[in-house]
């Protein structure tokens, strides 16, 4: 408590330096400071109410004698008046000041003094031209009854003062000059959750001016985004992309807030995954490859600080899906081709990758595997076939597409003959990106056994689930894999479904696992619900549930 | 219905003192009641806001009953709080007892702050608004000035709206003392300005809002004010009134009389070659030339009418071809298709 006194005595003392230096001069200077300054003035403002609520005015004035200077200092601030709740907390703290019951024409003052503050802050707008404002009394009108259609008929001049210039682009004689758009934007940023200011926001936005030199403010740029990311303000997806486009901090911290909504410790399903992707509307500024290079970038850091977690790499199969399906509603005429959106990839690989898996009928599904495991190879094992990628780079690009590694298993899982090679490696790959070529040889041979004991299983009498358990991992292969192989047969084999509950039962015997499961048939419900397949669905959806509900 | 008309006479009257040394015997009881009216009254507009008969009911009610102090319209219910709010911050007279209740009655704190018919948010809005209009203001430019002669415009299409068809002559007494107050040059912009939206909400197909049937009350009280007529065809530019002109063939009338009988008081100075002003205060050539042109742009029949109404007075000026003869023909000769 005594910690908190000193605190807020010392922020005290700075704000009341930074408020007479703010009214002492009205630059360009001074304002840009102020708008830097306006949240943590609030959290202050919000600090003094909660402590002053308990005093009363004269402790007050013992704790804080200066305290009607900075409270007055603040009052006649347009730029702290206008900005999101201020304007509240400082009538609030004026309300704590005055004396419920005045003993002295001192304390009386006071309350006078307050008054006048109060009917200050309601009416700071006094028009310049009394004359003028004479006309709206004659009628019988004050301000407290034009004040919002007044506001309403200001920012549409001024938006359409921003769309002539707009239109008049090929005239040089632009009608809002830059330091006039600048000065706007300034103005505009404690006020950008003002419902009444939107329309000025959007054109401010959206215009694109000839100067290569950006009009707007920083500050703007960032009050926007604050507002946006914090749902104070709702704006069309355009004008959003432009602000990213326009603005790289934006893009960025509104990237950052989306991955603290996805990786913080709650697990998501992949449906609430997709849902607050949408929202954040990045997959549809994605369409614009700079702005997918930006977010690429963050999840490949994001991913590599987490040694490829798994919610990571499903968050941006979900992401990657998500924009190419923006992509799809776009308009024709802006299609990028798709080395601009990878550009640390081969293009044909790119190319292959690129395609539906689901909209391959089956019986042809096998080539492009192999072809995407042929190119992945040579371009991790063959130092001097494609040797711009690095292994990271090659397992980087494969894993946003996840289609692939689910047809994989299914496809080895189906044929009755050898597996293919390329399936192998796939797989091997996929779960061990950063294995030597020896080791993944190895991996490999594994592979081929415990796959030709699984479909031997199949072959044979009744498939139980104890059958099933006793195929243990064998190194090298990873224990993910093989649950993943194991589940799959489950799944997507008829033998698989009677004994799913029990098999997968006794699978889940650590929490760890467990969560790796539930993960598992999160996702493959996710993308059967893409899909449409009925009949595993419904088994997967249950088992979901089931085990769901033990976590 | 009738408690509630009581109420509103109530709170009209409350609202008139409250400027005023009445309030000298209040407490924080009367203000507190005050308040209270101010938000039922709040809800009541809200509830019979939709035009119907109950809400021309009760503003015929209030136009009678009500000082200029007291509620003005129907409309006024909306800000009732507000109004009563700065009227009493202000008010040096107010009882210190109810003085010092004031502010906490107005802004109780947190806990208010989700009722949106309490005054405590919608005053932080119009403190938000108002701080907002300030700073757009500082910046300068031509919004300014246009915003607010759009805001006087749409609030003189409302009062004269709310004054309705009871009383035919109170358009008229309203926009007498309108004129009479002044400045001139606001009040004709504005009206030039409410004209021209009633024209564009017309075009709009939104000939039922308010401001599109307020227009033919300002075109015949303008009409029938010859000194606001002369002034107003005199201020307004060119293009603004062949715009209402092409409208409103009443107007186009009226405006080509007075552009003839502008005309008719140039002469030809022999010397400088040019027709020019006997006063100071004449229209000059230029200006002239300049109305005629953007009547005669604004539609083919007001072109037609200015051309047959010019040739008419060359003719009785003996229809001479010559320049510098008779003006008509010079204005002929500068007009489109009057050659």
């Amino acid at each position: 408590m005594a910690r908190d006194s000193a605190d807020l005595a010392s922020d005290y003392q700075f704000w009341l330096q930074k408020l007479s230096v703010w009214e002492q001069a009205s630059s360009k200077e001074t304002q840009q400071d102020t708008c830097l300054h306006l949240s943590r003035f609030q959290e202050f403002l919000k600090q003094m109410y909660e402590t002053l609520k308990e005093m009363d005015s004269n402790a007050i004035l013992e704790r804080f004698p200066t305290i009607g200077q900075l409270l007055a200092k603040a009052c006649w601030n347009p730029l702290i008046l206008a900005y999101d709740e201020s304007q509240k907390y400082l009538i609030w703290c004026l309300c704590c000041l005055m004396n419920k019951e005045p003993r002295t024409p001192g304390e009386s003052e006071l309350n006078s003094w307050i008054r006048s503050l109060l009917s200050h802050v309601l009416s700071t707008f006094r028009f310049n031209l009394k004359e003028v404002s004479l006309f709206a009394e004659n009628l019988g009108y004050e301000l407290v009854d034009y004040c919002p259609s007044l506001l309403k008929n200001m920012v549409l001049s001024l938006v359409s003062e921003l769309r002539e210039s707009h239109l008049n682009g090929l005239n040089t004689q632009s009608r809002m000059a830059p330091e006039r758009m600048m000065s706007l934007s300034q103005v505009c940023v404690p006020l950008v959750t003002l419902p009444d200011f939107e329309p000025l926001v959007e054109a401010l936005l959206t215009y694109h001016g000839r100067e290569p030199q950006e009009a707007l403010s920083p500050e703007f740029f960032e009050a926007v985004n604050e507002a946006f990311l914090s749902k104070k303000m709702i704006l069309p997806t355009s004008s959003v992309v432009s602000l990213w486009f326009r603005h790289l901090p934006s893009l960025e911290k509104a990237t950052l807030h989306l991955f603290e909504k996805l990786f913080s410790s709650k697990r998501n399903r992949l449906g609430e995954v997709e849902c607050c992707i949408k929202e954040s509307l990045l997959p549809q500024a994605a369409c614009h490859p700079a702005i997918f290079r930006i977010v690429d970038e963050m999840f490949r850091f994001v991913l590599l600080e987490t040694d490829g977690a798994p919610e990571v790499i499903a968050a941006l199969q979900v992401f990657t899906w998500c924009m190419a399906e923006a992509l799809g509603k776009e308009n024709k005429q802006m299609k990028f081709s798709l080395k601009t959106y990878f550009p640390y990839g081969a293009p044909a690989l790119t190319a292959v990758l690129s395609q539906h898996p689901e909209a391959i009928p089956q019986r042809h599904q096998l080539q492009p595997l192999l072809h995407i495991s042929q190119l992945l190879r040579e371009a991790v094992e063959d130092p001097t076939h494609g040797s711009q990628q690095t292994p990271f780079e090659s397992w980087f690009l494969f894993i946003h597409f996840g289609g692939w590694v689910d047809l994989a298993v299914q496809q080895l899982l189906r044929t009755e003959a050898e597996p293919p090679e390329g399936l192998l490696w796939l797989l091997a790959f996929y779960y061990s990106p950063q294995d030597g070529s020896q080791q993944r040889v190895q991996t490999m041979v594994e592979l081929k056994a415990l796959l030709s004991h699984l479909l031997m299983l199949l072959r044979g009498e009744r498939l139980s689930a104890v059958d099933v358990q006793k195929a243990a991992p064998r190194a090298p292969i990873c224990g993910q894999l093989v649950r993943r192989l194991l589940l799959s047969l489950l799944l997507w084999t008829p033998e698989g479904h009677p004994i799913a509950r029990e098999a997968v039962t006794h699978m889940a015997h650590t929490d760890a696992v467990t969560h790796e499961i539930v993960g598992f048939l999160d996702q493959t419900l996710y993308r059967l619900d893409h899909l449409c397949v009925e009949a595993s669905r419904k088994l997967a959806r249950e088992l979901l549930q089931e085990l769901g509900a033990q976590v | 219905m009738e408690p509630l008309v009581q109420h509103m006479e109530c709170f009209s009257e409350v609202l008139a003192v409250s400027c005023g040394a009445q309030v000298r015997s209040w407490d924080a009881t009367t203000v507190r009641r005050a308040l209270q009216w101010a938000r039922y009254l709040l809800h009541v507009y809200r509830r019979f806001g939709g035009r119907g008969r109950a809400r021309e009911a009760l503003e015929r009610r209030l136009q009678s009953r009500s000082g200029p102090l007291g509620l003005r319209s129907f409309a006024a219910l909306e800000f009732g709080d507000a109004r009563l709010a700065l009227r009493l911050l202000r008010n040096r007279a107010l009882a210190p007892v109810a003085a010092h209740a004031l502010p906490s009655l107005l802004f109780p704190g947190p806990a208010a702050d989700s009722e949106d018919d309490a005054p405590q948010s919608r005053l932080v809005l119009l403190a938000r608004r108002g701080s907002a209009l300030h700073l757009l203001l500082r910046l300068g430019g031509d919004a300014p000035r246009v915003a607010l002669l759009r805001t006087h415009a749409e609030l003189l299409c409302a009062r004269l709206h709310e004054l309705g068809g009871a009383d035919p002559t109170a358009a008229h007494k309203l926009l007498d003392t309108l004129w009479t107050r002044g400045p001139h040059e606001h009040v004709l912009s504005v009206l030039g300005e409410a004209l021209l939206r009633g024209l564009d909400l017309e075009l709009a197909g939104a000939a039922d809002c308010v401001g599109a049937k307020e227009t033919p009350k300002l075109l015949q009280w303008l009409l029938e004010s010859p000194e606001v007529l002369v002034a107003f065809c005199r201020q307004l530019p060119a293009l603004r009134l062949a715009s209402l002109a092409g409208c409103h063939p009443a107007l186009s009338r009226a405006y080509l009389d007075l552009l003839t009988a502008w005309a008719t008081q140039l002469h030809y100075d022999l010397q400088k070659g040019f027709w020019s002003p006997t006063q100071p205060e004449d229209m000059p050539w230029e200006e002239l030339c300049l109305r005629l042109h953007s009547l005669c742009q604004a539609s083919p029949l007001l072109q037609e009418e200015v051309l047959e109404r010019l040739r008419g007075r060359r003719a009785l000026d003996g229809d001479f071809e010559v320049p510098g003869m008779s003006i008509w023909t010079d204005l002929l000769l500068a007009l489109p298709g009057g050659a």
